[in-house]
This record gives C-alpha cells, sequence and structure tokens, in this order.
C-alpha cells in the first residue's frame, strides 16, 4: 500500500475518534481541521493553491454576485446580470488560470513551441517542474459548479468561509472524487450527526470491499499491466487482448475501489457521497457506459459544458438559420452535437495535459454523435426488417458491441502514450507466441485475480437485479456475517497484492 | 433511555470483541505464511534482498548496503565474473540506514564478509515523512507479522520444492533508457549537510560492528543526479576523515567510468539502467580487487553454485 493511502487510514481513524468526541454542533471542524491536516501532509505549500481557489470563490460568490429582485426594473435588472455575469467569468477565468498553469502549461506550450518551430522560428519554452496540488481536478471542478449554482440563484451562497473551505477540501473526497455538488454535500458536512451503528458498519464494509477491489484485483492486474506497456511491441494477440482486458478492469476496480472508500469514510461520520459508478459493464451503448461510469463527472459535465453550450445564442442562432435551409436530422441535432464536442473535449483534457487523452474524448465524441445521427436510421431499417430491437439476441450483441468499444476506450487510455496505443491495438491479430503466464502473472496470480474479478461479478450482477447485499448481510445472523467479514478481511490480508513482492501503485485517478 | 444505553453497550462490546478475534486471526494467520528462519531475522521489504538468507553461510566477500541506487547500480555476478569475489545487495527502497545496521547485524550471524560497501546516499533520506513513514510500516510489521510475509502463500502451492537461491544476489536487472537531459553539474562549496542524529548513530552501529567483526567498511557514492550534491559530498568526506574510511564518490569519476546520463539510466537520473550498472560495477569490482585483495573463487570448488548461478544471469542478461 502506498504512502498517502497509510496517511489517509491514520487520518480517518483519528478524525472519527475525535469527530464523535466534540460536540454535535462543532464537529464540521473536526472534518476541517483533518482535511487541512491532510492536505498539508501531502501537497504542502500547495496547499495555498487550494485555499486561493477556495477564497476566490467564496468572496466572489458571497460578496459579488447579487441576487436580482424580482420586482427590479428591467434596467437594473440587465446591469445586474451584466455584473454578475463579469463577476463569474472572471473567476472561473482565475480559478482555470490556476490549473491551466500548474497542469497545462508544459502541454500547450511545448504546442505552441513546435508551432513556431513549424513557422521556422525556434523559441524553446520554459517548462514549469511543479507537482500539482492533491485534487486540484476535483475541487476545481466542485468550486466552478458551486459558483455556476449560486449564480444561477439554485442556493444561497454559503456565509462562512471555514465551512465552505470544508466543502472544498473534505478529505475523504479530495484524492479522487466523487465530484460533489455543493447542495447535496455540505449540510450533511456542516451538521453534526450521532454516532449510527449501521451507518458505521455500512461504512466499513463498503472501505473493505474497496481495499478488496484495489488489492486483490487492480494492484494484481497491474503487474500485467505493466509489462505489456513497458515494451507494448513486443506483444500481440492475446497478450495484447489481456492487457486491453486488464488495464480496463484495473481502471475499474481501482477507481471505484477508491470511490468506495471515499463514500465509506464518509459513512464513518454520518455522511452520504454521491455514486460514482453503475455497474459499467453492464451498459449497452457508449452513451449508457458514460452514465454508469464516473457519474458525477458526467453529470458536472452535463451541467456546467453541455447545457451552457447547447443553449448559448452563439450556437443556437447558426443551427436555427441553417435549420431554416435545411430541415434534417442532422440540423436538428447540431447543437446537441456541437454541445458534445465540446463536453468530450473537456472530458479528455480533464483526465491530463495529454494527446492520447483527447484522443480519448475524441474517440467517444464521435462513437455518441455517430450513435445518435444514425439512430432514425437504424430505426426506419429494424422496422422495415421487422425485427424487435429488444429481443434478446440483439440486446447481447449490443452489449458484447459496448464492451469492445469500452476496451478500444481503455487501450488508449491506459497505454503510456497514442503510438503504444496503436501498437497494441495493431497487433491484436498478429499471434503471439509466448505464454500468458509470463506476463507478469504466473498461474498462482491468474487464480486470485479470477477470484477477485469473479466476486467483483458477482457483486454487480447482483446490484444490477436490485439486490442489496448490504441489506442481506445486515440481516444475517450475527455468527454467519461475522464470518463473511473476517473472511474477506483475511483474504485481502493474505493475497492482497502489496508489500515485498509487488509494487506500491498509487490510485490512477489520484494523478489527474 | 436504559434500553438506549444497554444497545449501545451491547454494540460496543460486540465491536470490541470483533476487533480480537480479527485481530487473533490475523496473528493465526501468521503460522501459515511465516517465512525460513534466516529471513525472518531481518525486516524485510525486497524479496530479492532477503534472499541473502539462502546463501552458504561464511561464502559471502563483500556486502552491499544501502537503498533502491545501489540495487540499480552495483551487480554482484559482473563482479564475480570479472574478479571472482562474492557479494550480494542488501538493498530495498528507500532503505533508511537503521534498516542496513539491522541488515548487517543479522547477517553478522551466518556470513563473514571481509568488506561491507555503505552506500551513504541513505544517510539523507532524512525528510519527516520518509522516516514517519517508516515507523508506521515497522509498527505495522511488528505488530502483525502478516502483512510482511503475507506473499509466502504462494508457497502453498511448491510444497516440496526446493527454495530457489538468488541469480542476481540482489541486482535490479533493467534495461529500460529514460536519459537525463537536464545539465546539472556538481558544484564544489563549503557548505556542509548535516546528517541526522539517528541517522548518524546507524552509521556509527555499522561502523561499530564492522569492527567488532573485523570487517573493512567502505563508502559510496553512486552517480546520482536528482539530489546528490556537494555539500552531501563533504559531509561524508568529513565522516570518513573521522573514522579513517574509504569514501568514493562516483559523481566525482563519470568520466573515469565512460558514464552517460544519455544512455545510463533508466528514469531521467534517479536510477541506472544495466548499461549504467556495467559501468559502475566495473569500476567499483576493480577497486575493491585492488585495495581489498580478495580472493578468486571461480575455480573453487566450494563456490560451485556460483557458476550455475552465473550461467542463469547471463540467460537473462544475454551477455
Amino acid at each position: 500500500m502506498n504512502k498517502v493511502m497509510l496517511i489517509y487510514f491514520g487520518m480517518l481513524l483519528a478524525s472519527v475518534a475525535a469527530y464523535y468526541l466534540f460536540p454535535k454542533r462543532t464537529r464540521w471542524t473536526v472534518l476541517l481541521a483533518f482535511s487541512l491536516l491532510f492536505y498539508l501532509i501531502i501537497s504542502t505549500y500547495m496547499a495555498a493553491f487550494m485555499l486561493a481557489t477556495a477564497a476566490s470563490v467564496y468572496c466572489a460568490a458571497r460578496f459579488l454576485i447579487k441576487e436580482v429582485p424580482h420586482d427590479a426594473e428591467a434596467a437594473v435588472a440587465k446591469k445586474l446580470l451584466k455584473r454578475n455575469k463579469t463577476v463569474i467569468a472572471l473567476t472561473i477565468v482565475f480559478n482555470l488560470a490556476i490549473i491551466g498553469v500548474l497542469k497545462y502549461f508544459n502541454f500547450f506550450g511545448g504546442m505552441f513551441g513546435s508551432l513556431l518551430a513549424l513557422c521556422g522560428a525556434s523559441v524553446k519554452m520554459p517548462v514549469l517542474k511543479i507537482a500539482l496540488p492533491l485534487g486540484i481536478s476535483f475541487y476545481t471542478l466542485s468550486a466552478i459548479g458551486y459558483m455556476v449554482d449560486i449564480y444561477r440563484g439554485k442556493y444561497k451562497a454559503e456565509t462562512n468561509f471555514f465551512k465552505f473551505c470544508l466543502f472544498i477540501c473534505f478529505f475523504p473526497q479530495i484524492l479522487e472524487g466523487p465530484v460533489s455538488r455543493y447542495d447535496k454535500t455540505a449540510p450533511q458536512l456542516i451538521e453534526g450527526h450521532s454516532p449510527d451503528y449501521e451507518g458505521i458498519t455500512f461504512g466499513l464494509q463498503r472501505i473493505l470491499w474497496g481495499l478488496f477491489k484495489k488489492m486483490i484485483v487492480a494492484d494484481r492486474l497491474y503487474l500485467l499491466v505493466r509489462t505489456v506497456a513497458g515494451e507494448p511491441s513486443q506483444y500481440s494477440g492475446i497478450a495484447a487482448v489481456l492487457f486491453m482486458v486488464c488495464y480496463t478492469v484495473q481502471l475499474y476496480a481501482d477507481f471505484s475501489g477508491f470511490i468506495d472508500i471515499a463514500i465509506g469514510s464518509a459513512e464513518l461520520f454520518g455522511i452520504k457521497l454521491q455514486e460514482n459508478f453503475r455497474q459499467p459493464f453492464f451498459a449497452r451503448s457508449a452513451q449508457e457506459f458514460w452514465q454508469r461510469w464516473h457519474i458525477t463527472l458526467g453529470a458536472w459535465l452535463k451541467d456546467y459544458v453541455f447545457y451552457p453550450v447547447a443553449l448559448s445564442p452563439l450556437v443556437t442562432g447558426p443551427a436555427a438559420k441553417l435549420k431554416k435551409r435545411v430541415r434534417n436530422h442532422f440540423t436538428k441535432m447540431l447543437p446537441t452535437i456541437v454541445a458534445l464536442f465540446a463536453v468530450w473535449l473537456c472530458n479528455g483534457l480533464w483526465h491530463g495535459p495529454e494527446w492520447k487523452y483527447i484522443v480519448y474524448g475524441m474517440y467517444y465524441f464521435v462513437i455518441i454523435s455517430a450513435g445518435m445521427l444514425t439512430e432514425p436510421l437504424f430505426r426506419k431499417l429494424y422496422e422495415k426488417c421487422g425485427i424487435d430491437r429488444q429481443n434478446a439476441a440483439l440486446k447481447a450483441l449490443r452489449h458484447i458491441r459496448t464492451l469492445i468499444i469500452i476496451l478500444v476506450g481503455e487501450t488508449i487510455f491506459g497505454a503510456d502514450n497514442l503510438k503504444d496505443a496503436f501498437t497494441i491495438l495493431g497487433s491484436v491479430f498478429r499471434p503471439y507466441g509466448g505464454s500468458v503466464f509470463a506476463l507478469g502473472l504466473d498461474y498462482k496470480e491468474w487464480i486470485i485475480a479470477l477470484v477477485g474479478m469473479a466476486a467483483m461479478l458477482a457483486a454487480g450482477i447482483a446490484k444490477e437485479r436490485g439486490i442489496s447485499i448490504r441489506g442481506r448481510m445486515a440481516a444475517a445472523a450475527l455468527p454467519a456475517r461475522w464470518a463473511a467479514y473476517m473472511a474477506v478481511a483475511v483474504f485481502v490480508v493474505l493475497f492482497g497484492a502489496y508489500g515485498d513482492m509487488y509494487q506500491a501503485v498509487p490510485f490512477i485517478y489520484g494523478s489527474f | 433511555m436504559t434500553d438506549r444505553k444497554t444497545i449501545a453497550v451491547k454494540r460496543t462490546v460486540r465491536a470490541v470483541i470483533f476487533v480480537i478475534v480479527l485481530a487473533a486471526l490475523l496473528h493465526g494467520i501468521y503460522y501459515l505464511v511465516r517465512p525460513a528462519s534466516a529471513v525472518r531475522m531481518s525486516r524485510t521489504r525486497s524479496y530479492e534482498s532477503a534472499r541473502v538468507f539462502d546463501e552458504k553461510p561464511d561464502s559471502l566477500d563483500v556486502i552491499f548496503l544501502g537503498h533502491s541506487g545501489v540495487y540499480s547500480s552495483v551487480s554482484p555476478m559482473e563482479l564475480y565474473k570479472e574478479y571472482g569475489f562474492t557479494s550480494y545487495v542488501c538493498a530495498q527502497p528507500l532503505q533508511l540506514p537503521w534498516e542496513s545496521s539491522r541488515w548487517l547485524e543479522s547477517l553478522v550471524r551466518v556470513q563473514s564478509p571481509r568488506l561491507v560497501v555503505f552506500e551513504v546516499d541513505h544517510l539523507f533520506y532524512d525528510k519527516n515523512s520518509t522516516v514517519a513513514a517508516n515507523s508506521v510500516e515497522y509498527f505495522i510489521n511488528r505488530t502483525f507479522p502478516v502483512f510482511r510475509s503475507h506473499a509466502n502463500w504462494k508457497k502453498w502451492f511448491s510444497r516440496g520444492k526446493k527454495r530457489e537461491r538468488s541469480f542476481a544476489k540482489g541486482f535490479y536487472y533493467n534495461t529500460t533508457v529514460n536519459p537525463y537531459r537536464g545539465g546539472k553539474k556538481l558544484t564544489p562549496t563549503d557548505k556542509v549537510y548535516k546528517i541526522g542524529k539517528k541517522h548518524m548513530d546507524a552509521l556509527e552501529r555499522v561502523y561499530a560492528l564492522c569492527k567488532e567483526n573485523n570487517i573493512e567498511l567502505m563508502l559510496l557514492e553512486v552517480p546520482s543526479v536528482v539530489v546528490w550534491d556537494y555539500s552531501r559530498h563533504n559531509a561524508v568526506v568529513k565522516y570518513a576523515e573521522k573514522r579513517g574510511l574509504e569514501f568514493i564518490d562516483l559523481n566525482l569519476r563519470l568520466d573515469e567510468l565512460g558514464f552517460d546520463w544519455s544512455t545510463d539510466t533508466r528514469d531521467k537520473g534517479d536510477h541506472l539502467n544495466y548499461s549504467g550498472a556495467l559501468k559502475v560495477s566495473g569500476y567499483v569490482g576493480r577497486h575493491i580487487k585492488k585495495t581489498y585483495g580478495l580472493e578468486d573463487r571461480r575455480n573453487d570448488p566450494a563456490y560451485e553454485s556460483w557458476k550455475e548461478d552465473l550461467a542463469r544471469y547471463e540467460q537473462m542478461t544475454g551477455g
């Protein structure tokens, strides 16, 4: 296990104890103190950037954005709206500038340098050697979302800076999200909760399940993933397919594993964070996959990128003109397609300043847009051929097609760079002469990995069928319940991919 | 109210019993994965370095102590192949000096080396976070040793099979080339880095152990461009002079080594790759052979196993 997680669990233990020792009214201060301490330990002076975001958004929302009274004169209302728009734009630009410089400067600087070189000018762009503040991609989204909601009048601005700061840096969600919404999370953070036996046991169960996914599955599959990703030209056929499958499962087990830990940790304080996954591999289309995978990012992009772009006069104006001239499905869909382009570009860039992420975003943009544009065509085709779109065989085919789309997408995402991704994808149909047990996982490791994946699949099927495993566990007799908990704990301790013979693998989304 | 209290007390008692049973269980399962006794003496983070205890007693001439820098830079098999003496690298990722002294304490019970080479870079692992994390890990591993040796579950599948000796002898073979392109140079200064007290005490412990067991002690710094600087060099020189020890800083001899940061590092200057290790091993081996006059074991029948290990090593490196 990596050091950040050791610190995290130490901090969690201490903070839960302190939380319930403090009077109910002041319990949120315990969360704030531990969140700031955690941030300072991990990110040291970089905490200044997180505080700058918190302070700028808090001040703009609290003091600069003015409510437009219902009975205000049109001129006054217009003036206020204009002022609010300027404030929100400046605050967003300020915060995007922070993340832009820290995270994207080298990427765009390099691109600019290459462009100049193409024009014949030789300019050496400066390279920033700076670590990223912890969770910057997550808390920036939460802060901007809050700002826009205040502007839209969805709720009132927080009056206490420290309470707002807690919303930004609450330590279980700072590492990998979920990207939280102020109205859903902040009231729970501020309200002092009494210890709830059921909540605490559910929280502990969820943490254990997260550790199972991370240590039994994700960190074990990493051994194969690194072997192939290290020298992709050496592998082909089954080795390339195994990379695609193992990386996809590793990413899911790693990310959803940490989300389980984060949600479970919050439950120990009586706080319910938003869910981020809903059995994504059961999706039957790329669009549905994204409604089940990294749900809070998708929802954020929908609310704060998709709708503003789709409804912007800059898009609706030209689209309406075009629709008047040519009336067909494409012109009807044009605003949606433009907004989708913005969403997927942001999605790709959000993951990191690399071409592979941009291509990853564009890959989904093309697939989802193509699906939307060809939908009437297929509908007519099915009607003409008299095929029931809901028949089982078609459903299965759609499922397989979606899985292939996901595997290709995650290969672009997970390879070291675009060239490697295409090398892997291009080598799938070339035979591989080596053994599958020489790819970093021997047969013993494979057995444990398959047991782990089978458990995850079983849990996914149960959830998909609406069966609450936690509920069933809670209803079981005490000896059975204890035996189950202890079996999972012992399994994780014995077979977890940590310690001497394994590499410490940081949580993948922790670096975004 | 009383009912609520009773329920709360009941639940607390239940939770305490659960924790006790789980702790007992974790202690119990340790016996399923308990390692061989010699390995157990030393606390390890590295399976490869722990296998030093699989070596025949009193068969090693040189022991290398340090962190990842040394297991990436010195290959005992290259030393054996070229100069005939036997050695082992006892190094783990982020190894701290007191871990090195613990290694040596355990090792001198089963080995009688002529020379200990102490890689000095880990004297400067003094960030509070590194030391604190190390202490926490130590505490956890001591309380629940199953966390340390859990990976031995694999031995359940290989019952009857003899544990294999390490043929790389603690060396980490990696051919990745990830060049260092910065222009950082060592600039002489009069500044002297203050080595932490705990770190210095550990070095003194290594020195005392060597003295008690009639072992020569040599200090070494392998090429390192990321953190090494002249104030650290000065600090080691000061200690070496005080104790009359030899100190070789290879960062000052890069030209002599024929070292090239564009081909000899696997991670932009933090660690060396196989190409870099060949250069360092060549230089260090030549120097040790010349200075300490160690015996040539290549034709010694008692060291037949080293020939077998060399063959496997060469199969790995293609040498």
